[in-house]
């Protein structure tokens, strides 16, 4: 490839990153609307990109995950506090938020977020032949993997009691009153997810964003909605000059983010969240320090490490909205393209880790002079707003109905992570051959 | 272990059924996810119901607005003499300290064999991720205890103790411990968490999960064919050793741990020691199981492919395939060499020279002659961690 080329891709990969950048202010807003609001602009304006050449546009969106993965969660960390009354337990960013070391937790993702980016640029150019002959072995057994996954999850479904009750009877029912709660907010998300697979009512137009305003109504506004009814106050963060880690959190919390970003690339509908409560049990991560570092970990190699397998000769695996675009306009070949689309992620990666503790200074001074009820207000009204816009009324709808399910976790102290069944169940049912069947049995066919 | 390594364990156990391999890859069998399921079976028996089931008669909850450490050594050593006097086991349950959605406050038991006496300490602040709170970074909506009681307290029991456990629990977060004072002999057997290794990690209940998947398959079996003979099946047959054999893994692999099993139930109610090469939150016990899991995973998917002929180098010079024993054994051995024993190696003496040139951070000793340190114990770590329950809810996307 043409120096001159390799450049104007590290250009365009820099442009995304800014637009990263920008986007990340949006508590919530998550990178595959981005790109799909992106691609929309950018399919709008066809002509005037007709006579780049592909790889330009690759990199930038390339530059856009790489980007938008490192900082995305920056402003969810600041500008939505947790209020301990809606919750079981806090998350350690959450805490660190409290104990005025916000930036302190951003730097720790960030490390692993810089590990992630290092194994992809290290080890992924000698993993091409072993990942091809993993996906081989694996891809017959997807389904029952899925299964497995939706199985230990509801197994693990935990009380969340602390089982002082005066009798037998009373200590099970508190018990199994969060555990029931647990697996009816799993049905529900499994009937939507259903319902959205087999007959979504989002118009035909809209249909290659037909999860927005599930995932948007799951996640982003319930915690967007607790964020306004909070009443604890941001202290004031301390932007510390150095990081209290250990060399042993950095490989612990980052093998465990690593792991599940590759995990949860061979398996479809396996998301970060899922992987990383997986691998950080197989891993046995411990302490606040390691989970933060692997969640930076993980988020990168799902999202990008992902992204660099659709590029791997011999894999080309398509995961994910970012592949799945860029495949609309480019086909990987050679190990040329690879190499340089590594190379760009790795710069780009290094980049945006510097960046990210500016970032982090930035949101830490928005917090303290704008209220963060105002900054959860506005996010609500821009996603809502890019819902409506996307998939229209009825997105809408499917939104609202989502917010409702997702509530139910953070009232009755479930975990989220049941919310992800909403991909899970389908999912299974289809890879296991009996989903369309499911789907006429409960009216939606 | 950790809920993951048994639910590993059974899935592996299961992939080495040649006939559950076959259901998987031709019938769309979840004959794999089962085995798993029952790997998984006998904590969540255990902690979804036996721990509501297991009665109490000494509860302890310290008050958090006047912590005093005496109440909980009293009623401990109580305990202890009331077993030994009335002949039946004496139970006790020690609640957690919870302070917020974060903080729990921690105390401690002790008890002392030698000395005769039970040492009880209320301890530290600890957050939810197992960290102890530092006094600098506290939220200032957590209550402070109006007035102090004693913050350490011993109170003697005259009965002869027999403990095979650590002599030191931490009660912290989730919920705490229960105890059993058992009269054993002339003296008292301090069981710790009762409930749990009893009945449902006995491989009794390991052939009724046999019989149950048996007549599950079973029935499909003759439904299916239409014909009452196609009850008693490979297929039938393979869902019975499935879910027998990966029941046991989970009792096989808890016994390398301290605790041990009831082993002999319905015959016996005892709790067998374990070996004691490692504990439920050990990292490289737990990783090194679930390595091992997965590698026999692998190489039972290497040996059933339909998709891949993957032929490792050791064999490559060979004719035939899996189906030929010295194939397979070639194959396996090389298999063993290069994707087990060297990874494992790596770990384990990476680990070890990590260890040597970073020493674990550790806080300055408090001089305590009567304080056993190799032998404390996170009550929580042993219970919860290995139910599988977590902490942390990684519930984004």
């Amino acid at each position: 490839m043409e120096p001159m080329m390799i450049l104007a891709c590290l250009g365009m990969a820099l442009s995304g990153a800014v637009i990263a950048a920008a986007a990340s202010l949006i508590p919530g807003l998550h990178i595959y609307n981005v790109i799909a609001i992106t691609m929309t602009i950018l399919f709008a304006v066809e002509h005037f990109f007709a006579g780049l050449d592909p790889m330009l546009m690759t990199s930038f969106l390339i530059g856009l995950v790489v980007g938008f993965s490192f900082l995305f969660t920056i402003t969810s960390q600041y500008f939505q506090p947790c209020d301990d009354s809606y919750r079981y337990i806090m998350l350690p960013h959450e805490k660190f938020l409290f104990e005025g070391r916000a930036h302190e937790a951003v730097v720790l993702a960030s490390i692993g977020s810089l590990v992630a980016i290092f194994a992809i640029g290290i080890i992924f150019p000698f993993f091409g032949q072993y990942a091809a002959v993993i996906r081989s072995l694996v891809r017959p057994h997807l389904y029952w993997i899925i299964g497995s996954v939706i199985v230990f999850l509801l197994m693990t479904e935990w009380p969340k009691d602390p089982g002082t009750g005066p009798t037998p009877l009373k200590r099970m029912l508190d018990g199994w009153g969060s555990i029931l709660m647990g697996y009816f907010c799993f049905g529900m998300a499994g009937l939507l997810g259903i319902f959205i697979f087999h007959r979504t009512i989002i118009p035909v137009e809209s249909s290659f964003q037909s999860l927005m305003p599930v995932f948007v109504g799951l996640f982003a506004i319930p915690s967007q909605v607790l964020t306004l009814l909070a009443t604890v106050g941001v202290p004031r963060q301390h932007i510390a000059k150095s990081v209290e880690v250990s060399g042993e959190d950095v490989i612990r919390g980052g093998a465990s983010g690593i792991l599940a970003g590759m995990v949860s690339a061979f398996t479809p509908s396996l998301t970060p969240g899922p992987a990383m409560l997986l691998s950080g049990h197989a891993t046995v991560t411990g302490g606040d320090r390691q989970f933060i570092i692997g969640g930076g970990s993980g988020r990168v190699m799902y999202y990008v490490g992902t992204l660099l397998f659709f590029f791997m000769p011999g894999v080309f695996l398509r995961r994910g909205g970012a592949a799945i675009n860029i495949s609309l306009f480019f086909t990987p070949e050679t190990w040329a393209q690879f190499l340089t689309i590594a190379g760009l992620i790795v710069l780009v990666g290094a980049l945006a880790f510097v960046g990210s503790l500016g970032y982090s200074r930035l949101a830490s001074a928005i917090v303290s002079r704008v209220p963060y009820k105002w900054l959860s207000l506005g996010g609500m009204a821009i996603m809502v707003g890019l819902v409506g816009w996307v998939t229209s009324w009825q997105g809408l709808i499917i939104m609202l109905v989502s917010t409702c399910i997702g509530m139910v976790p953070n009232l009755w102290h479930t975990r989220r992570i049941s919310l992800l069944a909403v991909l899970l169940v389908p999912m299974f049912l289809n890879m296991w051959g009996y989903g369309a069947d499911v789907a006429r049995w409960l009216g939606f066919l | 272990m950790k809920g993951i390594g048994h639910f590993l364990t059974g899935i592996a156990v299961a992939s080495c059924f040649p006939e559950a391999m076959r259901m998987t890859l031709e019938d769309n069998s979840l004959i794999l996810m089962m085995g798993g399921a029952f790997g998984l079976l006998p904590d969540t028996l255990d902690f979804r119901v036996g721990r509501y089931l297991w009665p109490r008669q000494h509860v302890v909850t310290p008050d958090l607005s006047r912590l005093d450490a005496r109440p909980v050594a009293e009623t401990v050593a109580r305990a202890i003499d009331e077993a030994a006097e009335t002949g039946k086991p004496s139970l006790v349950k020690l609640n957690t300290l919870k302070m917020s959605a974060n903080y729990h406050r921690t105390y401690s038991i002790y008890v002392d064999q030698e000395r005769k006496v039970v040492r009880a300490r209320i301890g530290p602040m600890r957050t939810m991720g197992q960290v102890m709170g530092g006094g600098g970074h506290l939220p200032r909506s957590l209550p402070e205890p109006h007035e102090r009681g004693e913050l350490e307290w011993e109170a003697p029991y005259k009965a002869n103790m027999v403990n095979l456990y650590h002599a030191e629990t931490s009660v912290g977060i989730f919920s705490g411990p229960d105890f059993a004072f058992v009269p054993d002999g002339g003296n008292v057997r301090m069981d710790f968490i009762p409930w749990h290794r009893t009945w449902a990690h006995s491989p009794f209940v390991g052939l009724l999960c046999g019989l149950l998947a048996f007549l599950v398959y079973g029935l499909i079996g003759w439904v299916q064919a239409g014909d009452p003979s196609a009850f008693v099946s490979t297929t039938s047959l393979t869902g019975f050793g499935v879910a027998t054999l990966a029941f046991w893994g989970h009792t096989l692999v808890d016994q390398f741990g301290v605790l041990g099993s009831v082993l002999f139930w319905p015959f016996s109610d005892r709790r067998s020691g374990g070996f004691g090469w490692t504990h439920a939150a050990s990292v490289l016990g737990n990783i090194t199981l679930n390595f091992c899991c997965v590698a026999l995973l692998f190489w039972n998917l290497i040996v059933h492919t339909t998709e891949a002929n993957i032929v490792l180098p050791w064999a490559s010079g060979m004719a035939g395939g899996y189906s030929d024993p010295v194939f397979y054994l070639l194959s396996l051995a090389n298999y063993l060499a290069y994707f087990v024993a060297v990874p494992l190696l790596v770990l384990h003496v990476g680990a070890r020279l990590y260890r040597r040139f970073f020493p674990e951070r550790t806080f300055p000793k408090i001089p305590d002659e009567h304080y056993g340190s190799g032998k404390r114990r996170e009550a929580e770590s042993e219970s919860e961690d290995e139910a599988g329950g977590e902490a942390i809810d990684g519930g984004s996307l």
